[in-house]
């Protein structure tokens, strides 16, 4: 099985690479002395944050750098040196020795041509195989990802998210590389389909002997199917090590915080105490459902027939109490979020009950609900887009005082806001208070966010994934911070997440959602130990573990 | 805290918010730079031109069609005017027709398009059919019926130009408004509890401010362009100097059969001036909103391999 004591000389090594980007009045340096080597057969990964110039390194061995960038060191493919000559040295091995599965391909494919015309396209122009042995060749490559050749002929919109990555993945094949580079080839999958790609990688690697480069963010990844990994911070691989050994025994503090900010699934559900009964029940939905009424086209008129309503949530039911936590769990698209907004009122509930501290709000219109905003307020999902770019910390922070005319003089307010300020760790408040969103990291982005929602005491705080879109390291903080506004001041808190971990660490209960219905619910200890639901299970199983790697299957 | 530290955003990220920032941003171009010393040089001499006139309007100061000279730089029209100092004065009413019928085009385009935008549904499509309509009235048939109805007078000009130009600036604001309202920052705003007068004045005018800059400085050189060609036709007020009547009054002079080009050419070029110059001011504000039409992917440029490991200009950054 492993693939280092077979062959021991590296297909793609990478030395002293270092790349910067020339910039108005300096140069930024982005990739700096990169060394590292991958053998055929080999899994490698490299990890990561935002910005920590893992996608550069590879770019750089495609030689795909913007116009913009300096590059110097060496890439060795096969012991010969490929940045010799600079960018067109580079150029004559990509895709037919070294190809790529860029970010968000998936979603790049043209929507207006079928898979097998789009992988055919990709063989016409790099091979010389022309008419049939295009068609032959494409069925091969389709067959490769596990697509059967006759569904080739779809069209990118009827194919899963899944199925459009491993098309994707068919078109670098094209030429049959010895290296393959994938840029975050599951970021926006969900768990089960993650599972499936991550597979069809390692059994890519281990038929082809192909060498796999996976840049991801996701320890949880590389754990399950990487050999060996690099961590990568501000440019520099801070370590690297087989995977076994760097999970085990990470030496450097950085590779730690990381491996802090993911907790285990099952030790974090033992830990767990069981929720205290004598919650008082703050929020209280039943039966909900919210249907989104599609608009009447010409068509329709034409035909005197009413347009079929999309049922996005249907007959929810779920509580919360009184300094507890809830987490909402489930894939994308499975109504989560449609069901957060029906809480808050945003969308609007055809049919079911939704109480608020013994209030029905199901039948309040806009105005009605103003007052009520106060003990309600929502964390989103992108503290970078869910600030006003124009406003200060201070201004936003003001701002719900100013709509529900708290604090009658401007001094006061300011005590207010320095109070909350302290209260979400942004100290000394004083450097926050004149700053502006861009200023700020975006962990502390979605403190002020969560700084300007607790400024109103609210009694429900409803909350969008309010991780998954900052980096791995400060998501513990934001979490804690939660954890810790529910015990003190015993605020109700509805979490959605997709990661089943965060909420067996922090949640009393979770509950499972899965196409618009809750398929269970119950406490955390519960339902990660010994899940009843099919669908509960089939997630659980799905979750990447160093336990339970990949390639040795 | 370790997020104290950790993810800065990088430093090409923190350029760029803002009104004054994006302004800042468009007048980096040098485009903009020279449209911006054209439009201030024009606007100015016009306002000052009472001061500046070296000869009366109204009284003849040279021979008639004489060529320009030392002591007359345009040369003489029909009437043995100055044509300079018409050339000067008549830019005060061009410019004002351009600014007044450009301020009631953004005011109603802009006030139609944020109510259509955020409002929808049927709002929205009673205020696009009406502006449908106004998109297809043809400007200078309407003007012959106004100057024939009420009589042909500046007021009358300034009226058709501006509630003819609102029609693209209200479709342009609509779709900017429809995906202002969907961010997540507008939503967020909404479920504090804030009103929808709240969140159009403070949260989605702001956002559009540069854009209106924009669009009020094309619209004033689409404006006056459009107040030449009216009167260039007779439809403006015979009684005003503008530089569409010095070219007509010429034209119909006769001035272009006895050779007399400098009693025409000098109007003209100072309405292709102006109308150049606030093009790469509109121009360059919209490319500073919307960065990407300036990165062009296919650019024949390469990335650069460096024989040695620093880079000249100092690299630890």
């Amino acid at each position: 099985m492993n693939s280092l004591q077979q062959d021991p000389s590296p297909i793609l090594e990478f030395r002293d690479l270092n790349v910067w980007f020339e910039g108005r009045h300096r140069f930024a340096h982005v990739v700096k002395d990169v060394n590292f080597s991958i053998r055929p057969g080999e899994l490698m990964g490299l990890v990561g944050e935002s910005g920590s110039g893992k996608t550069t390194t590879i770019l750089a061995a495609m030689g795909l750098l913007p116009a913009a960038a300096r590059v110097s060191g060496e890439i060795l493919l096969g012991g010969r040196n490929i940045l010799a000559y600079g960018p067109g040295s580079v150029a004559q091995h990509r895709w037919k020795d070294i190809a790529m599965v860029f970010q968000g391909a998936m979603n790049a494919l043209n929507p207006v041509k079928s898979i097998s015309w789009q992988i055919g396209e990709a063989i016409r122009a790099h091979t010389s195989l022309r008419g049939e042995d295009i068609r032959r060749r494409t069925a091969e490559l389709l067959d490769l990802v596990g697509i059967s050749p006759a569904s080739g002929k779809n069209y990118p919109h009827q194919f899963s998210g899944g199925m459009r990555q491993r098309a994707v993945m068919a078109m670098a094949l094209a030429c049959n590389p010895r290296i393959l580079l994938a840029d975050e080839p599951t970021t926006a999958l969900d768990v089960i389909v993650q599972d499936q790609i991550l597979k069809l990688l390692a059994r890519l690697a281990g038929e082809l002997r192909l060498a796999v480069v996976m840049v991801t963010h996701d320890l949880g990844v590389v754990g399950a199917v990487c050999q060996r990994a690099a961590v990568m911070r501000h440019g520099a691989i801070v370590e690297q090590a087989a995977v076994p050994i760097l999970f085990s025994q990470p030496r450097h503090s950085y590779t730690r915080e990381l491996f802090s900010a993911i907790p285990s699934l099952s030790a974090a559900a033992e830990t767990r105490p069981p929720p205290p009964e004598d919650h008082a029940p703050l929020l209280e939905a039943r039966d909900v459902s919210v249907v989104y009424q599609r608009t009447v086209s010409p068509g329709d008129l034409f035909r005197r027939r009413q347009p079929q309503p999309m049922a996005a949530v249907n007959n929810v039911s779920l509580a919360v109490g009184y300094g507890e936590l809830v987490a909402l769990v489930g894939q994308s698209g499975s109504g989560k979020t449609t069901t957060l907004q029906a809480v808050l009122g945003m969308v609007p509930v055809i049919q079911g009950s939704v109480r608020i501290g013994q209030m029905e709000t199901t039948a309040l219109n806009a105005r009605a609900w103003r007052p009520l905003r106060r003990r309600v307020q929502m964390i989103y999902q992108d503290p970078y887009e869910s600030l006003d770019s124009r406003y200060r910390v201070k201004d936003i922070i003001e701002e719900p005082l100013l709509i529900h005319g708290i604090g009658a003089t401007a001094r006061e307010r300011l005590a207010m806001i320095e109070d909350v300020l302290k209260r979400t760790s942004l100290t000394p408040a004083e450097d926050f208070l004149y700053r502006y969103p861009h200023e700020l990291s975006g962990g502390q982005r979605q403190r002020v966010a969560i700084a300007a929602s607790l400024i109103l005491k609210p009694e429900l705080l409803l909350a969008d994934e309010p991780v998954s879109m900052l980096d791995v390291s400060v998501r513990t903080g934001i979490l804690a911070l939660l954890d810790d506004l529910r015990r003190t001041e015993r605020m109700g808190i509805l979490m959605i997440t997709h990661d089943l971990s965060t909420a067996a660490k922090y949640a009393d209960r979770i509950l499972v959602m899965h196409e618009g219905r809750i398929v269970e619910a119950g406490p955390t200890r519960e339902v990660i130990l010994s899940p009843r639901a099919d669908y509960t299970r089939r997630l659980l199983a799905c979750i990447p573990d160093i336990a339970r790697p990949i390639h040795a299957i | 805290m370790n997020e104290m530290t950790t993810s800065q955003p990088p430093a090409e990220v923190q350029a760029g918010y803002g009104f004054w920032a994006t302004m800042a941003e468009a007048f980096r171009e040098p485009g903009a730079m020279v449209g911006l010393t054209i439009v201030a040089f024009i606007t100015i001499i016009t306002l000052a031109s009472g001061f500046l006139e070296p000869y009366p309007l109204r009284e003849a100061s040279c021979p008639v069609f004489a060529p320009p000279s030392l002591h007359h730089w345009f040369g003489c029209d029909d009437g043995g005017i100055d044509v300079f100092s018409l050339v000067l004065h008549g830019g005060r009413i061009s410019l004002l027709v351009g600014t007044c019928s450009a301020v009631i085009a953004i005011g109603l385009g802009g006030a139609i398009g944020i109510v259509s935008g955020y409002f929808g549904g049927w709002t929205d499509v009673i205020l696009m059919r009406i502006t449908d309509y106004f998109l297809v009235v043809p400007q200078i048939p309407l003007m012959i019926v106004i100057a024939a109805v009420w009589g042909a007078s500046i007021s009358h000009v300034i009226l058709t130009i501006g509630i003819l130009m609102w029609t693209s600036t209200a479709r342009l604001v609509r779709s900017q408004v429809m995906s202002l309202k969907e961010r997540s920052y507008v939503r967020r705003v909404e479920s504090l509890g804030a009103g929808h007068t709240r969140i159009i004045f403070h949260h989605i005018l702001p956002q559009l401010g540069p854009l209106l800059v924009a669009n009020t400085v094309l619209a004033i050189t689409v404006a006056i362009f459009n107040e030449t060609a009216l009167s260039f036709l007779g439809l403006s007020d015979p009684d005003a100097i503008t530089w569409g009547s010095i070219m007509t009054h010429a034209f119909n002079r006769a001035a272009i059969s006895s050779g007399a080009w400098w009693a025409i050419v000098p109007a003209g070029m100072a309405v292709a001036l102006i109308t150049t110059g606030g093009y790469l001011i509109g121009r360059a504000i919209e490319d500073a909103l919307n960065p990407r039409l300036r990165i062009s992917y296919l650019s024949p440029r390469e990335w650069k391999l460096l024989p040695t490991a620093q880079p000249r200009k100092g690299a630890n950054g």
